[in-house]
């Protein structure tokens, strides 16, 4: 029997529906030009699905996101199903619907980490980035009672020219309410955000900016932060940031983290409107076959053809220059609006 | 918030695997380190070993993606193997080697992630435990106080992150007797009336098995048969 493959985390979305409308929204299907998500329906029940999934795969941490996962009041139910399995869970939310008691029952239930953004410390910045009032309060009283529950939470700061000014304060906020970590995600254009892109995407110098604050406040603070979103090494060098963590596309590679909808399509990621295959109707191993991710993987804009560390970087974000600008190997937008600062890289060993 | 035997495993594997980084001691490059002494335990303990001692292997190969995963999975098979042995010659208990690969998987995969190039969605770089140490709680309360300050947060948000700091930095700095003298009267206050079971029918967080593949390991990084 050939061996299971190994999957470091599986994203599954469990719900397109959202009650917030955040302008830097990633969704594919909240991109202006795609059909309405509406109503999805009564919910599946996703279990038999995951369960016929994780039977495949070697896997034992899955990320719950959406659109917004606590819209399923089955949520709990399937957080006990994975948990039973033995999965870590990490849950992706808005948190306007995190209450103490639903916090209480989802780490009973075996959430091992929230995600939650926390866009600013000014409560009008926040919830004007999610356009839904109240959105900072009851983002900070999550953190509060997950606290207060001894649970483990991540607070997202996704940085755009409305709040990127924002993020020394936001830093510290985030640590007096006892936070694991950060992670600083640069806006990274798809779905609503591709309509904002002149509004929100940051200039290099402000990212580099955000960096040094971010840099500084990991020893200043003890606080971890990461940047999940590709940055180009021709844009910005993050071996000046030696406490960030930071990485690259991983499509097509074993660090890859495939996601899944309720209805079996997986992708290479969830940024991504690419579906490689349906898990109900093949294997999951040939639906992540490097040949059927090939394409994927391959493409790379012509702009970084001569760069030694194209195969690396993959010139940033492939599924933002795919939403935004309908090709894989287009320059994505950070690297499309910046390209002018754009440096050679130097050939040689980068660590 | 319940400890898993899972949780307590992983913090074991991830304790050790610090101490072997660290070599159990500071050195600058003018004070030679100390060898660690190489006391053979017999071949099968020692392959068990090998894994523990190259970690530091997988620090340096981690920051190259393709190599550090390829690192990674051959030295929690290794570690397999050589647990498998141990049990097929009854030296070791089925369970407590089970306990001990998820120790040994739980560090290698802290020193992977620490070392590591991150992707979305495995927030790599934040290790699955954390200690508030009384610095720790004292800086958030200060931060707490300063954006309390600054920032329009609902109060009873802030009263809330506050009660949850205070009751931390309160349990920490009691003393042994102290904390001690708490859980007594806990236990006074419940068991007015109540039954308590006997320690042995208690469901523990580290059941014996769990016991034995920490105190195991650690005469084996040691050197201790």
């Amino acid at each position: 029997m050939a061996a299971r493959p190994r999957l470091q985390t599986l994203i599954l979305e469990l719900t397109r529906a959202c009650d917030h409308a955040c302008c830097y929204c990633y969704n594919f299907w909240s991109h202006p030009a795609s059909p309405p998500a509406g109503d999805d329906g009564p919910p599946a029940d996703v279990r038999p699905l995951l369960a016929h999934v994780l039977d495949q795969v070697d896997c034992s941490h899955v990320t719950l996101t959406g659109g917004e996962p606590l819209l399923r009041e089955d949520l709990p139910e399937i957080v006990r199903f994975l948990a039973a399995r033995d999965m870590r869970v990490n849950l992706i939310t808005n948190g306007h619907r995190l209450t103490a008691a639903r916090i209480a029952e989802l780490i009973q239930s075996g959430v091992t980490l929230f995600e939650l953004p926390l866009l600013s410390f000014h409560r009008e910045t926040h919830d004007a980035l999610c356009a839904s009032p109240g959105a900072f309060d009851a983002v900070l009283a999550a953190l509060a009672h997950i606290r207060t529950r001894r649970g483990k939470a991540v607070a997202v700061f996704v940085a755009t020219r409305r709040n990127i000014a924002d993020l020394q304060d936001t830093l510290k906020l985030a640590r007096a309410f006892g936070v694991h970590g950060v992670m600083l995600n640069r806006f990274n254009p798809g779905g609503r955000g591709a309509a904002a892109i002149d509004e929100l995407l940051p200039t290099v110098d402000q990212m580099r900016a955000a960096l040094e604050t971010a840099e500084a406040a990991t020893q200043e603070l003890g606080l971890p932060i990461s940047c999940s979103i590709p940055i180009q090494p021709c844009l910005i060098d993050l071996a000046a940031y030696p406490h960030l963590g930071s990485g690259f596309c991983a499509a097509g590679s074993s660090r890859a983290y495939y996601t899944l909808d309720t209805a079996g399509d997986v992708r290479p990621c969830n940024h991504t409107p690419t579906v490689l295959g349906n898990a109900w109707r093949e294997p999951f191993a040939e639906i992540i076959a490097p040949a059927r991710l090939a394409d994927f993987v391959a493409a790379t804009p012509p702009f970084c053809a001569s760069c030694t560390r194209r195969s690396e970087c993959q010139g940033g974000c492939k599924a933002a220059a795919q939403v935004c600008y309908g090709d894989l190997t287009a320059e994505e937008p950070f690297l499309h609006r910046n390209r002018a600062s754009a440096r050679p890289i130097a050939p040689g060993p980068h660590l | 918030m319940k400890s898993t035997r899972r949780e307590f495993m992983a913090a074991i594997g991830v304790a050790l695997g610090s101490l072997l980084a660290a070599r159990c001691g500071r050195t600058s490059c003018y004070i030679p380190a100390e060898p660690t002494p190489a006391v053979s335990m017999g071949e099968d303990w020692d392959a068990l070993r090998q894994p523990w001692q190259d970690l530091d292997l997988l620090a340096r190969d981690a920051q190259d993606l393709e190599k550090g995963e390829q690192t990674l999975g051959r030295l929690i098979a290794d570690h397999r193997a050589a647990l498998d042995t141990l049990v097929r010659s009854g030296e070791l208990d089925p369970a407590v080697a089970d306990d001990m690969q998820l120790a040994f998987t739980s560090a290698a995969q802290h020193v992977w992630r620490l070392n590591a190039p991150i992707t979305c969605y495995i927030p790599a770089p934040y290790p699955d435990y954390h200690v508030a140490s009384s610095s720790d709680l004292a800086q958030q309360a200060e931060l707490l106080g300063e954006m309390a300050a600054r920032s329009d947060i609902d109060p009873a948000t802030v009263e809330q992150a506050r009660a949850a700091i205070e009751r931390d930095i309160a349990f920490l700095s009691m003393s042994g007797d102290e904390q001690q003298a708490l859980i007594d009267a806990v236990v006074q206050a419940v068991g007015e009336g109540g039954d308590y079971p006997s320690l042995a029918e208690l469901d523990l967080d580290a059941p014996p098995e769990s016991v034995e593949a920490a105190r195991a390991l650690v005469a084996l990084l040691l050197g201790q048969p």
